[in-house]
């Protein structure tokens, strides 16, 4: 995915929304629903804005799951890793934000 | 989801049905529990509770204060409070331990109560060491009991997501039919 400019940022985004998707519906799909609308009504984030806005999502993530919220974030970023043919390395500190940013760098999206 | 809306949820749970909560503060554990308890008190079932991440003393002082006439209840038998309920001689073995929920179940009904609620905490496990029969224990139960009991337990969030790197959060998800999620902002109930 290296090069490319701004295809290749969609693509990322677009990868990235798959692996939420897949991430959440581990809890089911009424939760993942349920998950989606708690962000959208108190963060005003959608769906589709959750690659520009990890942090609010992160943090509507910790309201709805509390600790939970760091298994799901991880689950999320080994499927994203997957898809992008990346090599996860678990980090015990970090947040899908962090591995979002490792990402990035090891794919050249700036 | 409105915590309104759980409790609710928690209040109509029917016989068989196998839930789980997890919360996030003390406070959310016993309002959630002690609803399920207090409202099968109240409809004439009788409640087992596996006291586990507080001593049943404790416990009773916390059901006083949410209304649960604890004395009346205990004395009829319609609530048990149960120090240890998982683990004996060392070993958490499932058939045993629904076996026991099974005998309690006969005697309730025996004396006359319209069925029996089972909840608390599993706590036990982890100070023992023995959090893989816990998982085995959980899967036996299956998403629906066997036996017309109602079960709902309770799993502080902080201890389940950091042991084993998540796995055993996502273990205890799969092994029941509702999910009940109480975070520090919102709640959620996963049901099939």
């Amino acid at each position: 995915m290296r090069g490319g400019g701004k295809a290749v940022e969609n693509k990322f985004k677009k990868t990235l929304l798959e692996a939420v998707d897949y991430g959440l519906l581990v809890l089911g799909e009424t939760v993942r629903q349920a998950i989606y609308s708690h962000i959208e009504r108190n963060y005003k984030v959608k769906r589709e804005e959750v690659p520009e806005r990890l942090e609010a999502f992160h943090k509507a993530l910790e309201g709805v799951l509390g600790a939970g919220a760091k298994v799901v974030e991880r689950l999320i970023a080994k499927n994203l890793y997957q898809r992008l043919n990346l090599n996860f390395i678990e980090h015990e500190d970090w947040t899908l934000a962090d591995y979002i940013r490792d990402a990035e760098k090891l794919i050249g999206v700036d | 989801m409105e915590k309104s809306e759980i409790l609710e949820f928690v209040k109509h749970m029917k016989a068989k049905e196998h839930a789980i909560v997890f919360y996030s503060k003390p406070e959310d554990k016993h309002q959630v529990l002690l609803t399920f308890v207090k409202e099968g008190l109240e409809r004439g079932e009788a409640v087992g509770y596996a006291a586990g991440g507080e001593s049943p003393d404790s416990l009773r002082e916390a059901m006083k204060r949410f209304g649960i006439d604890v004395e009346r209840y205990e004395k009829s038998s319609a609530l048990i409070i149960m120090k240890e309920m998982y683990i004996e001689g060392g070993k958490g073995e499932p058939s045993e331990i629904i076996a026991r929920w099974k005998r309690l179940y006969d005697e309730a009904i025996a004396k006359g109560f319209k069925g029996l609620r089972a909840t608390g905490e599993t706590d036990h496990f982890f100070h023992s060491n023995l959090v893989k029969d816990l998982v085995r224990y959980e899967e036996a139960l299956h998403r629906e009991l066997d036996f017309p009991m109602t079960a709902l337990c309770g799993y502080n969030t902080e201890i389940v997501a950091n042991y084993g790197r998540g796995q055993l959060y996502l273990d205890l998800i799969k092994a029941h039919r509702t999910v009940i999620f109480t975070g520090p902002e919102a709640g959620v109930v996963k049901s099939y």
